[in-house]
């Protein structure tokens, strides 16, 4: 699962009404939780992209993961090779292999299996 | 003289597949490309060749690279019902129109193409000479011309009555052949990954330019099975997500599809169907999801939404709340005349595909023309549009009862 999708991804429990953002945790036990995967840069996907996102969000979650990307930006940023790289390589190269998403207002997890979310009963 | 305020009009020859999805698919690639659907002839029905005027030859070429209802296009510089319609309509062509394509540094051929007939190579040199009076200064050139032109000859479209002479006869400039080859290429049957439902590669096709997919677009399949629907988008550059709720379908495990295979094999995922045709960067995610209970936040934009629902006969139906997503264009297969219906969606196009002699179902296109109100939730119910969703299991009934009554019948007349 890449950061992209983790940032439109929110909890679908039936009366659970503030589950956005949901943690990641990744699994312990697996030798390979988390993947960087090689992906073809392509700027004016990475710009398109960049305007869907929840901003903070991806700010906060790349931390997680040890990406440090600069706190806001402003028009002029989307035409800096430097800064749409580093958000191509949050958004797109790192991959959650194992793990789980976890609810922050409703605690239910879904599980992360090979790179794959289960949205089904979240448990 | 001032020249003529002429339209551009070009000539489609399309292929006699799919018969109801072709129109739609040329007006949604139209719009794509900036241009307007606009035509003399009041319908196309089962006719392969039609008449349409369009902007530019950039357009008109922009239009081939996508479509695959469409063999060829030429520019127009006649047509009649007998051959002398057709001179006395070439003669009044603009000369200033044909000499770039004519002078004496140019190449070119002349093709005869009849339909519903077979001419002898003696009959198609004739009708050559006759052309004689075009104003071709350049050299013939059979191999490689530079120009091709083609006469096309209309017999009709019944094989058991072949007229003598054409109902229609075209002369025009060839420019550019259509995509019907990505239906051989891309080809179910040498496809690594495939499922008891996967879609004909021609239709996917069709569905993607119905949808007016177009390159860096975000694409969402929420019923994706083995990723056909997401390949063809991906083909036109789309990035593509894709959601099931059948949980081996979307991890590649369990029984294989194909018939002398027993389980699946670790390149048999929807990941790896993109790989097999290059398009693999065009993956963002997959995800185990019940596709009505959607867990995208607010916010979320998909350019098109392309999706082969279940109809409720191969699968086993699951009852399920339903939600409303919008989405910028989604399509869908319907099995009833109900039409879905949302204040924030405009239908495009409603197209009946025949699958049994008493079933078919229909292609909806839709469009989205105005923002999502939390207002808008409930206005469905206001609509005289509205029933009762029952659909799926009147469907489900109809097909199993022909089934049962079949089966009834053929286990009758063996005890006869």
């Amino acid at each position: 699962m890449r950061l992209l999708t983790h940032n439109f991804l929110k909890c679908n429990e039936e009366n659970c009404t503030g589950g956005y953002p949901l943690q990641i945790k990744l699994d312990d036990t697996s030798s390979e939780n988390v993947k960087i995967l090689e992906q073809d840069f392509n700027k004016e996907f990475v710009k398109n992209v960049l305007s869907k996102v929840d901003y903070d969000v991806l700010y906060n979650t790349a931390k997680q993961f040890g990406i440090s990307l600069l706190f806001s930006y402003t028009s002029q940023h989307l035409e800096d090779e430097g800064f749409l790289n580093s958000i191509h390589h949050a958004l797109f190269k790192i991959h959650i292999m194992e793990g789980s998403l976890i609810c922050p207002q409703c605690h239910v997890s879904f599980p992360i299996k090979d790179g794959i979310p289960n949205m089904l009963k979240g448990n | 003289m001032a020249p003529s305020c002429t339209l551009n009009r070009y000539l489609l020859l399309m292929a006699q597949e799919h018969l109801e999805f072709r129109l739609p698919e040329i007006k949604s690639l139209l719009s794509l490309f900036g241009g307007q659907f606009a035509s003399s002839q009041e319908t196309y029905g089962k006719s392969p060749f039609w008449i349409l005027n369009i902007p530019s030859e950039d357009i008109a070429r922009n239009l081939m690279k996508r479509t695959v209802c469409a063999k060829s296009i030429f520019e127009l510089w006649g047509h009649g019902q007998s051959p002398e319609e057709l001179y006395s309509s070439l003669k009044n062509y603009p000369v200033e129109k044909m000499v770039p394509f004519l002078h004496s540094d140019s190449t070119y051929k002349i093709k005869i193409h009849t339909f519903n007939k077979t001419l002898t190579q003696e009959e198609k040199i004739k009708r050559i000479d006759a052309l004689e009076f075009l104003p071709f200064e350049g050299k013939v050139n059979l191999k490689k011309p530079q120009h091709v032109f083609s006469v096309l000859e209309d017999y009709g479209l019944d094989p058991n009555r072949i007229p003598d002479n054409p109902h229609n006869i075209y002369f025009g400039r060839w420019i550019a052949d259509g995509q019907r080859e990505l239906i051989e290429s891309y080809s179910v049957k040498k496809r690594h990954f495939i499922g008891n439902t996967s879609m004909d590669a021609g239709l996917s096709f069709i569905m993607a330019n119905h949808g007016k997919v177009k390159e860096n677009d975000i694409v969402f399949d929420p019923f994706v099975g083995t990723g056909g629907l997401l390949i063809a988008s991906a083909h036109f550059g789309a990035y593509v997500y894709g959601t099931d709720i059948d949980y081996n379908t979307v991890h590649g495990l369990g029984k294989a599809t194909r018939k002398n295979q027993k389980w699946r094999g670790p390149d048999e995922n929807i990941r790896a169907n993109l790989r097999q045709y290059g398009l693999e960067k065009y993956y963002l995610d997959v995800l185990v999801s019940d596709a009505s209970k959607p867990s995208w936040r607010k916010g979320t934009c998909f350019d098109a939404i392309i999706t082969d629902p279940p109809y409720g006969i191969r699968e086993s139906t699951r009852r399920t709340g339903s939600q409303k997503e919008i989405p910028k264009g989604i399509e869908k297969w319907y099995t009833e005349e109900m039409v879905p219906w949302h204040p924030c969606l405009k239908l495009i196009s409603n197209c009946e595909q025949k699958l049994s002699s008493h079933t078919s179902r229909r292609l909806i296109t839709m469009e989205k023309v105005q923002k999502f109100e939390n207002r808008d939730q409930y206005s469905h119910l206001l609509s005289d549009h509205f029933l009762p969703y029952q659909g799926h299991n009147s469907f489900r009934e109809k097909y199993f009862s022909g089934v049962t009554k079949r089966i009834a019948k053929e286990e009758k007349s063996t005890q006869e």
